[in-house]
């Protein structure tokens, strides 16, 4: 009995998208470090009194949850997941305020992590 | 029944590097047509115009949400049959509940496998054509 014969189209459409996604999770790595930037301001706003940066915060934070977890940087979205939740569960049963400290030594995580891949990327 | 055949999406998502992932997938792997924007106001306007078989819907997004966003489509009776599908990091047991209470017919989670996000969102759709 013969082999199949390989699908080459959908073996090239599938090294394309592969090829394509390399290139925006580059351009997604680069963004996030701006993010940051915005997050910083956003907690130094929580912490001056403006409770609705905390879903700003959260906002953020799940969006480069999402978008890392799809290009495959599992530290990096572990890392700003960890803060979607601790924001997600401060709103619902404590004080954002309080949380701050927590919520900076994530960020810190975020970064470390987003540099690493910056740098890794950056080195291919 | 016998649907036709999938041809057109809207996807909907505040963050373009993942729109534009979507789009690569779903034209690349299925030939689909696929138009997109960044929130649940410029779909509703988009969706005056555009009528695709099936939108694709974030959940969580500034302004007009995703839950919001399919409330207003149910709401209105041009755009109350187009399918909806939450394409959502928001997939815990209570979350998908809400969303199918709310009139999505299904919800693929994030964060979903490019490779294979076209043979989900056909077999959702080849779903609707059995379910009739």
């Amino acid at each position: 009995m013969r082999d199949k014969p390989p699908d080459t189209a959908a073996f090239h459409r599938s090294a394309e998208l592969q090829h394509q996604m390399e290139q925006i999770g580059a351009r997604f790595l680069d963004r996030v470090l701006p993010d940051l930037d915005a997050m910083e301001e956003l907690l130094a706003e929580l912490g001056a009194g403006n409770a609705s940066a905390a879903a700003a915060l959260e906002m953020v934070a799940h969006r480069i949850r999402g978008s890392s977890a799809i290009f495959g940087f599992s530290m990096l979205s572990e890392a700003a997941g960890a803060i979607e939740a601790l924001l997600a569960s401060v709103q619902l049963h404590g004080d954002p305020v309080v949380a701050m400290p927590a919520i900076a030594e994530g960020m810190a995580a975020v970064r470390s992590a987003a540099q690493a891949l910056g740098a890794s990327h950056t080195a291919r | 029944m016998s649907r036709r055949s999938l041809q057109s999406v809207l996807y909907v998502d505040d963050e373009p590097d993942i729109r534009e992932v979507v789009e690569l997938s779903l034209t690349l792997a299925a030939d689909l047509k696929v138009d997109s924007c960044g929130s649940g106001e410029q779909a509703i306007k988009m969706l005056a115009t555009l009528r695709p078989d099936m939108v694709l819907l974030d959940a969580m997004m500034p302004g007009l949400d995703g839950p919001a966003t399919l409330a207003r489509m149910r709401a209105d009776p041009r755009l109350a049959g187009i399918p909806v599908v939450f394409l959502t990091a928001k997939a815990l047991p209570a979350e998908i509940q809400r969303f199918l209470a709310l009139g999505a017919v299904a919800i693929i989670p994030k964060p979903f496998d490019a490779l294979r996000l076209a043979e989900q969102v056909q077999t959702i759709w080849n779903g609707l054509a059995d379910a009739g």
